[in-house]
């Protein structure tokens, strides 16, 4: 869609830079969105450029220092096998990151090709496939990841693979509905009417118009997936060591609770901001794509 | 007139939104006697509802209100809430459009009957359903002893109609507002409930404030009529002589647009439709608000804001160029 | 009302026959030899010879799912590494699972839905802010972390309270005791949901039309907003509660684990600790089958408050 001209001579204005123009406006009125952004950001660097970040590996362990205090050469301390707290802090935003967003990525490009063809052709097929979704939409994903971890091992994929298709039914119902929604406009009977086929439809026409929906839905996942991994890697069906996750962490502190609560306190305070700041930015994200909102 | 129930004065309201101040109603003055079956029409947003709805303060926080309505010696815009709260229901009742959202569809119909009798009458259970049940017959709903024990949705739109005008009149008020209280049913039960109003008003001599953007509506049962537009009073008159001597362009225009049925060669003509849309009510011009679509506007209508004056016996415009 | 339970009861009944198909698989999907992976992984030829008889494991794999569901249908879920009824070690971990659930969602319930009233109510005023928040900190903060600093702060620091393990229903006091932290816990994640789909709900409620009526009746705001948009939200949120039920069984392992109660949540994690796949599989049967089924009666309590759906 081009520029379009006002009847009475106003001014061209584009409806797409125009609407961006104004999504903008909204977000910087909502300072708390601005800051989970801002956050966020913040770990995603942090998780990229940990190999640069952190000073020393995830493995590395000094044994003469066991359970130090923060400070000196450990700003965060060390746990009881002498790792850095600090540097485990970061390659945890590293794996938590990576899960966080691979699991959201593995269960959008499942479920929304199932909910658009749900939504599009209805029929038997879309019964089916929402009853099924009905049931599934909170099907606790810790036990779906035992079964994984019993039949393939434990280890940070199958978490991975857990948490992604615990997340598919969420995303399903998303896609499904929002096709619903989305085959009944206009362009799609005239679409029709100029000989597109149904895949043209369905990609070309709907499923750019799903994409703000999708979207607040990822942001909002990917917390529940961080999360999930680090209860995950805290129930020992996660990260396995040497690698290092929020999770792991927050298990080894389990048995030092009484002698050095830091080491429950730093990773839990990391996973906590992470998570918030999605939160709090999908959120924000939600109401301003929001056709009701008025500010 | 006799002393009237209620007096309306200089009424405004104004809403207070993101994108600035609304001035949906503009010293509007109308009153009511007892009895009387007031009409008040006017296209969607003209701010008919708006100005019934601020009688009892009804609308939202957002909406400021100036002026006076006074009722029973009393300014209703600045009672205290409990009495007020003692006038709505009791003594000035509402029938709102919509029936099927304005019943609270998780309880029956006679609990929601029920529930205004024992607000404001003491009744006892009992004697609280005998007069839910005088009331359903008097809406005319067949069968009241099922419908008390049944919900909103198992319903018709003209029945539930039926029961809100029940719960209007359950403790035989002075004053029934219905707003648009035909819009949103078929035409065959629109008829039927206009009966009803004129019953309830032959009957019980309850006085209707009947708001509607169809003229039809009107001229079936109001005694006095007062077109709106754009949150101003327009024209007031009795009904049989706005119809048959209208003053204001812009009533001209609506009889205009009525269709009527084809009556031989003299009376065949095109509908006439009214150029031109309804101004913004954010800035209030200094002006009359029809200037821009009448098709007798000048200099003086485009600089200043006319004034009622009577034009004829009780008939009201505020109009430079009245006439029909 | 009938024909919506009914197709709900379809759904969750072909779900779970997937579901069981799919942990019946699961165990013969392990790479290598089946007998050895119900048999505790020993190699004794004699004992294999046992096993495969007594899993029909030479038999087609249908038959082998069918004898398998049939002895489930009849309570009988095999012996796992132990010897021990797998049905019987479920059975008595099972109630105090049961009961930690219990008093979460009475502690979620008691808390999160006056807050989520009170939100809206007083919407865009303090107090709807702070509510607000402090539901959004408790959506992010993770369960098992809340537990933990629970620990650290009620049980090391100031030992008010155990830290962890189980007692009976014989002492009932001990019982709580021992409960309430776990519980609080486990509700936090809960109450913040609630509350906001309350808030939501109630929101949506107080500008209906109804609500309009309400007043126009003359009725009081208390029983405008407390009969009138209450009860309307409340059949909503009943729809919620039955999604945080996952979770809720989710949370019910962890929380399990870090507070070391030997409930059903923390068998399952142990089950697969031990590689005992016998366990394993009856675990999660029951693990599904007690979603379902708890899925279908929250549909049972929303179709009996509905009055649309119960009368249609």
């Amino acid at each position: 869609m081009s520029a379009v001209a006002d009847p009475h001579g106003a001014p061209i204005v584009d409806p797409r830079a125009r609407r961006r123009r104004l999504l903008r406006k909204r977000f910087l009125r909502r300072p708390v969105a601005v800051a989970g952004l801002v956050v966020v950001l913040g770990f995603v660097v942090v998780a990229v450029f940990a190999p640069w970040i952190a000073p020393h590996t995830s493995g590395f362990t000094d044994f003469d220092h066991t359970l130090a205090k923060p400070g000196g050469r450990y700003p965060l301390g060390t746990d009881e096998l002498g790792h850095d707290e600090l540097s485990r802090v970061i390659w945890g935003a590293r794996s938590s990151m990576q899960v966080g967003v691979l699991a959201t990525l593995l269960a959008m490009a499942i479920a929304v090709p199932i909910g658009m063809v749900a939504g599009y052709y209805r029929g038997w097929i879309d019964t089916v496939i929402a009853r099924a979704t009905d049931v599934l939409l909170s099907f606790p994903f810790v036990i779906l990841a035992v079964g994984l971890a019993a039949i393939l091992g434990p280890s940070l994929t199958n978490a991975t693979l857990a948490l992604g298709i615990g997340s598919i039914p969420a995303f399903i119902r998303i896609a499904r509905g929002e096709t619903l929604a989305l085959r009944e406009e206009d362009y799609v009977p005239a679409a029709i009417a100029n000989g597109a086929t149904d895949r043209t439809i369905i990609f070309r026409h709907i499923l750019p118009n799903m994409t703000s929906t999708l979207l607040v839905q990822a942001t909002l996942t990917i917390p529940g997936a961080i999360v999930g991994e680090a209860v995950l890697s805290f129930l020992g069906l996660g990260v396995q060591p040497p690698q290092t996750s929020w999770g792991v962490m927050l298990q080894t502190a389990q048995d030092y609770l009484s002698q050095a609560p830091r080491l429950a306190i730093f990773p839990g305070v990391a996973l906590v901001l992470a998570v918030l700041a999605f939160n709090v930015f999908g959120d924000g994200l939600r109401d301003i794509l929001d056709p009701r909102t008025t500010r | 007139m006799a002393d009237p129930l209620l007096e309306v004065s200089d009424l405004s309201v104004r809403f207070d939104t993101d994108d600035g101040l609304v001035h949906a109603v503009d010293k509007m003055s109308f009153s009511l006697a007892p009895g009387e079956v007031l009409g008040i029409v006017g296209e969607s947003g003209c701010g008919k509802s708006v100005t019934c709805m601020s009688l009892t303060r009804l609308l939202p926080e957002t909406a400021t209100v100036t002026g006076s309505a006074v009722f029973g010696g009393r300014d209703l815009l600045t009672l205290a809430p409990r009495s007020l709260r003692r006038v709505r229901g009791r003594e000035i009742s509402y029938v709102f459009q919509e029936p099927m959202t304005s019943l609270n569809p998780v309880f029956t119909v006679g609990h929601q009957i029920d529930e205004v009798l024992r607000r404001h009458l003491d009744l006892s259970r009992r004697a609280a359903r005998a007069r839910a049940l005088e009331l359903l017959r008097l809406v005319r709903i067949p069968a009241p002893e099922r419908r008390l024990d049944e919900y909103p949705h198992q319903l018709s739109g003209g029945m539930r109609q039926r029961v809100m005008i029940a719960i209007a009149l359950a403790c035989d008020p002075k004053v029934l507002i219905a707003d648009e209280p035909t819009t949103a049913l078929d035409v065959t039960i629109q008829a039927g409930i206009l009966d009803l109003m004129r019953d309830i008003r032959d009957r019980l001599g309850t006085a209707i404030v009947l708001i509607t953007h169809n003229l039809g509506v009107v001229a079936d049962v109001a005694d006095r009529v007062v077109v709106m537009y754009a949150g101003r009073k327009a024209e007031e008159a009795p009904v049989d002589d706005l119809f048959a001597h209208p003053q204001h362009p812009y009533t001209i225009g609506l009889l205009g647009a009525i269709p009527r049925p084809y009556e031989g060669e003299d009376t065949r003509r095109r509908l006439q439709e009214i150029p031109g849309r309804v101004p913004s009510l954010r800035e209030l011009p200094n002006a009359c608000a029809f200037a821009d679509r009448c098709p007798r506007a000048d200099e003086l209508t485009r600089s200043e804001i006319p004034q009622l004056r009577e034009v004829r016996p009780k008939h009201w415009v505020a109009c430079f160029h009245p006439g029909s | 009302m009938g024909g919506f339970l009914i197709r709900r009861a379809g759904a969750a009944l072909v779900v779970l026959v997937i579901a069981s198909m799919l942990v019946f698989l699961g165990v013969r999907a392990i790479p290598g030899d089946p007998a050895i992976a119900l048999g505790a992984e020993s190699r004794d030829p004699a004992l294999l010879a046992q096993i495969r008889h007594k899993y029909l494991l030479d038999r087609p794999v249908p038959v082998q799912y069918g004898h398998w569901i049939w002895l489930a249908l009849h309570g009988d879920l095999g012996v796992d590494q132990r010897e021990l009824s797998v049905s019987h070690t479920i059975v008595s971990r099972l109630p105090i699972t049961l009961e930690l659930a219990a008093l979460s969602m009475l502690l979620a319930t008691l808390v999160g839905i006056p807050a989520g009233v009170i939100a809206a109510v007083r919407r865009g005023k303090p107090s709807d802010h702070a509510t607000t928040g402090v539901a959004l900190v408790g959506l992010s903060v993770p369960h098992f972390w809340l537990g933990l600093l629970a620990i650290i702060w009620f049980a090391v620091d100031l030992h008010w309270l155990p830290a962890g393990g189980y007692v009976g229903w014989a002492h009932p006091l001990d019982n709580l005791e021992h409960m309430i932290m776990p519980a609080l816990v486990l509700s936090a994640g809960f109450s913040a949901v609630l509350m906001r789909q309350m808030r939501s709900s109630m929101l949506t409620s107080l500008e209906a039309d109804y609500v309009r009526t309400a007043r126009a009746k003359g009725l009081s705001e208390w029983r405008v907003v407390g009969h009138h948009a209450l009860r309307n939200s409340l059949i909503t949120v009943t729809t919620v509660m039955g999604l945080q039920l996952g979770a809720l069984i989710s949370g019910a392992v962890v929380t399990e684990t870090v507070f070391q109660i030997a409930g059903f949540g923390r068998l399952t994690i142990e089950a697969v600790n031990q590689r005992d796949y016998t366990l394993i599989q009856g675990v999660v049967l029951v693990a599904a089958v007690g979603y379902v089924v708890a899925n279908l009666l929250v549909d049972v309590v929303y179709s009996l408050l509905n009055p649309r759906i119960r009368i249609s």
